[in-house]
């Protein structure tokens, strides 16, 4: 059965049920309010973003979903960053574009989305130095250089670890 | 959550998510992104000293007066701070000096312990430090170094959830009966817990153990009492020493304890076997499938071996069976089987001494003079068993007579010295 979302610039996109659900906010919207026509409302993604996201669920339905016992954040140090050869075509897109899927991947409750997002980011930032990494997001510097200095001292430790 | 600015970008996610971009990145960049911006500093700290590893073999403490002796290691730790120089061990210094960093520390493991002159300074550090780790989530304290010093002490940090031990015992006990644990790692005590524990251990759900022949007795290959301790397991592992083979343990057996065991299980959802080399598949795929049957929640079932894994997963109502795509991904199989370690005939008893030594963590100092016993008269050693009782003989004598165990007087210890 098809589910009708609807975005927040009112585009309105027909998909699969097993489709939609990938996303856990939209599958608990389904299930609360059981069989119904009702389009659900989606008013923090924009059409050209959805499009995106959906074009992922579409790809990865047959997936199994996260069950919950994943690591946490706290325990995700020693995950991969190994993203897969279609996930990494799919996420080739504008930074823009990247920060709006991780963003709408995290609003829509799409984990391995929003992690495929989040280790292209972290791919980015690997390997540069700070002033690249600011230069790449457009990051403006807060830090006094005393405060710099402080950081830099307290951190030479841990490069030796 | 603040955005870092107002621009495109990596500006626009709110903390959360930029915590979720640092966990992905390693050491170095790390260090790099907490000199980006100070919201990324405030991120990328939490993963910076999230883990640390002490390795303390040359701690050791002296007087900041000379000729003073040196105090009570009881004191205060400011106190205790203000009266001693620390020597060695520059990562417990580090934390030490800085509470901040304590407080972003989860995952403390504790590898190697000083000598015993300078230990109830060193776990007296150490308590200071965990107690004041509000954010510590696990512990590794595999490498225990076989005296009972009540290291952890009467408090455990409320936010732990899992611990890696070789060394069950009173204080360990407490440490698991708190609702926050979920994760238990044993290294060959399943005989001690198996006895001191006879309650259950419901809120445990992740638990893995070796098994180990250490006591040379095939009625010990019985997992029973791990569904009468920890019934509420969704996850399980068991390594297994190959110790099955030297006993002449057949396959049947072999299959009939792991699938009583998860028929035991209403909750378990994986099992992984470690082992030392790696089976055929269609031998995998029917043990698979005995489990499956024993357990219809099992949904993978998977077996690891030296530089190699495979899941098996669950499809449908009773076949199992590995998706191709799956098992390449997990698999990497090494072209040339890796070299087993058979100890039927024993092939090189040093060999197996070090192997001993590097999957148990004997104490270091120990360790020439163990392989120097064993060359002399450890050629008539065949069994696990009775190199276990002498490896374990000597280091007990020499480790007694250094700290006698203070509960032992007492007459109540379970510690795996006084079993013993």
């Amino acid at each position: 059965m098809p589910v009708l979302l609807v975005t927040s610039d009112n585009e309105q996109f027909r998909v699969e049920k097993v489709v939609a659900q990938r996303s856990v906010l939209i599958k608990n919207m389904l299930e609360d309010v059981g069989e119904s026509d009702q389009p659900i409302p989606l008013p923090n993604v924009t059409a050209p973003v959805l499009k995106k996201v959906l074009e992922y669920c579409d790809h990865h339905q047959t997936d199994p979903l996260p069950t919950g016992d994943e690591p946490s954040a706290d325990e995700s140090r020693k995950r991969t960053t190994d993203i897969s050869e279609w996930d990494q075509k799919f996420i080739t897109v504008d930074q823009e574009m990247l920060f709006e899927i991780i963003l709408a991947a995290n609003y829509l409750d799409i984990k391995p989305l929003l992690d495929v997002g989040c280790k292209t980011v972290a791919n980015m930032i690997k390997g540069k130095s700070p002033e690249e990494i600011r230069k790449l997001f457009n990051i403006v510097n807060d830090f006094t250089p005393e405060e710099e200095a402080q950081i830099k001292k307290e951190n030479e430790w841990a490069e030796d670890r | 959550m603040q955005p870092i600015n107002t621009s495109p970008a990596l500006g626009k996610l709110p903390l959360e998510l930029v915590d979720i971009i640092a966990s992905f990145l390693p050491q170095k960049s790390l260090l790099s992104f907490a000199l980006v911006h100070s919201k990324c500093r405030a991120v990328a700290i939490r993963y910076i000293y999230a883990t640390v590893v002490l390795r303390a073999s040359y701690f050791r403490v002296t007087p900041k007066e000379p000729g003073k002796p040196l105090p009570c290691p009881t004191f205060p730790i400011p106190e205790l701070l203000s009266l001693v120089n620390i020597h060695g061990s520059p990562i417990l210094r580090r934390l030490l000096a800085n509470d901040e960093h304590i407080a972003c520390l989860r995952d403390l493991r504790i590898e190697h312990y000083p000598d015993t002159a300078n230990r109830p300074f060193f776990t007296a550090f150490v308590k200071h430090i965990w107690s004041n780790a509000k954010a510590l989530v696990r512990i590794n304290h595999e490498f225990y170094p076989g005296s009972p010093s009540p290291l952890p002490g009467p408090s455990w940090p409320n936010t732990l959830q899992h611990l890696d031990t070789r060394h069950i015992c009173w204080w360990i006990i407490r440490a698991l009966e708190a609702p926050p644990m979920r994760r238990l790692a044993l290294q060959t005590c399943t005989q001690t817990i198996n006895k001191l524990y006879t309650k259950e251990l419901t809120h445990i759900t992740h638990f893995e153990y070796l098994w180990h022949d250490w006591k040379g007795e095939i009625q010990e290959f019985n997992f029973d009492w791990i569904a009468g301790t920890f019934p509420n397991l969704t996850s399980l592992r068991i390594g297994v020493c190959n110790c099955w083979q030297d006993q002449g343990i057949p396959d049947k057996v072999y299959e009939l304890a792991f699938s009583r065991l998860v028929s035991n299980l209403p909750f378990l959802r994986s099992i992984t076997i470690g082992e030392t080399g790696e089976n055929a598949p269609s031998a995998e795929e029917a043990f698979a499938v005995s489990l499956s049957r024993s357990q219809p929640s099992i949904k993978e079932v998977r077996f690891e071996w030296r530089g190699g894994g495979v899941s098996w997963r669950r499809h449908g109502t009773l076949d199992v069976c590995p998706p191709s795509e799956k098992r390449s991904s997990h698999a990497k199989r090494p072209n040339k089987k890796p070299p087993q370690t058979c100890w039927t005939p024993d092939p090189s008893h040093a060999d197996r001494l070090v192997w001993w030594f590097a999957r148990f963590g004997l104490p270091e100092a120990s360790r020439p003079e163990m392989l120097a016993r064993w060359t002399q008269e450890g050629i008539s050693i065949l069994s696990e068993r009775k190199l276990y009782d002498q490896v374990f003989a000597i280091i007990r004598d020499e480790l007694m007579q250094e700290t006698p165990c203070e509960w032992q007087s007492k007459g109540n210890c379970d510690c795996a010295l006084c079993i013993y």
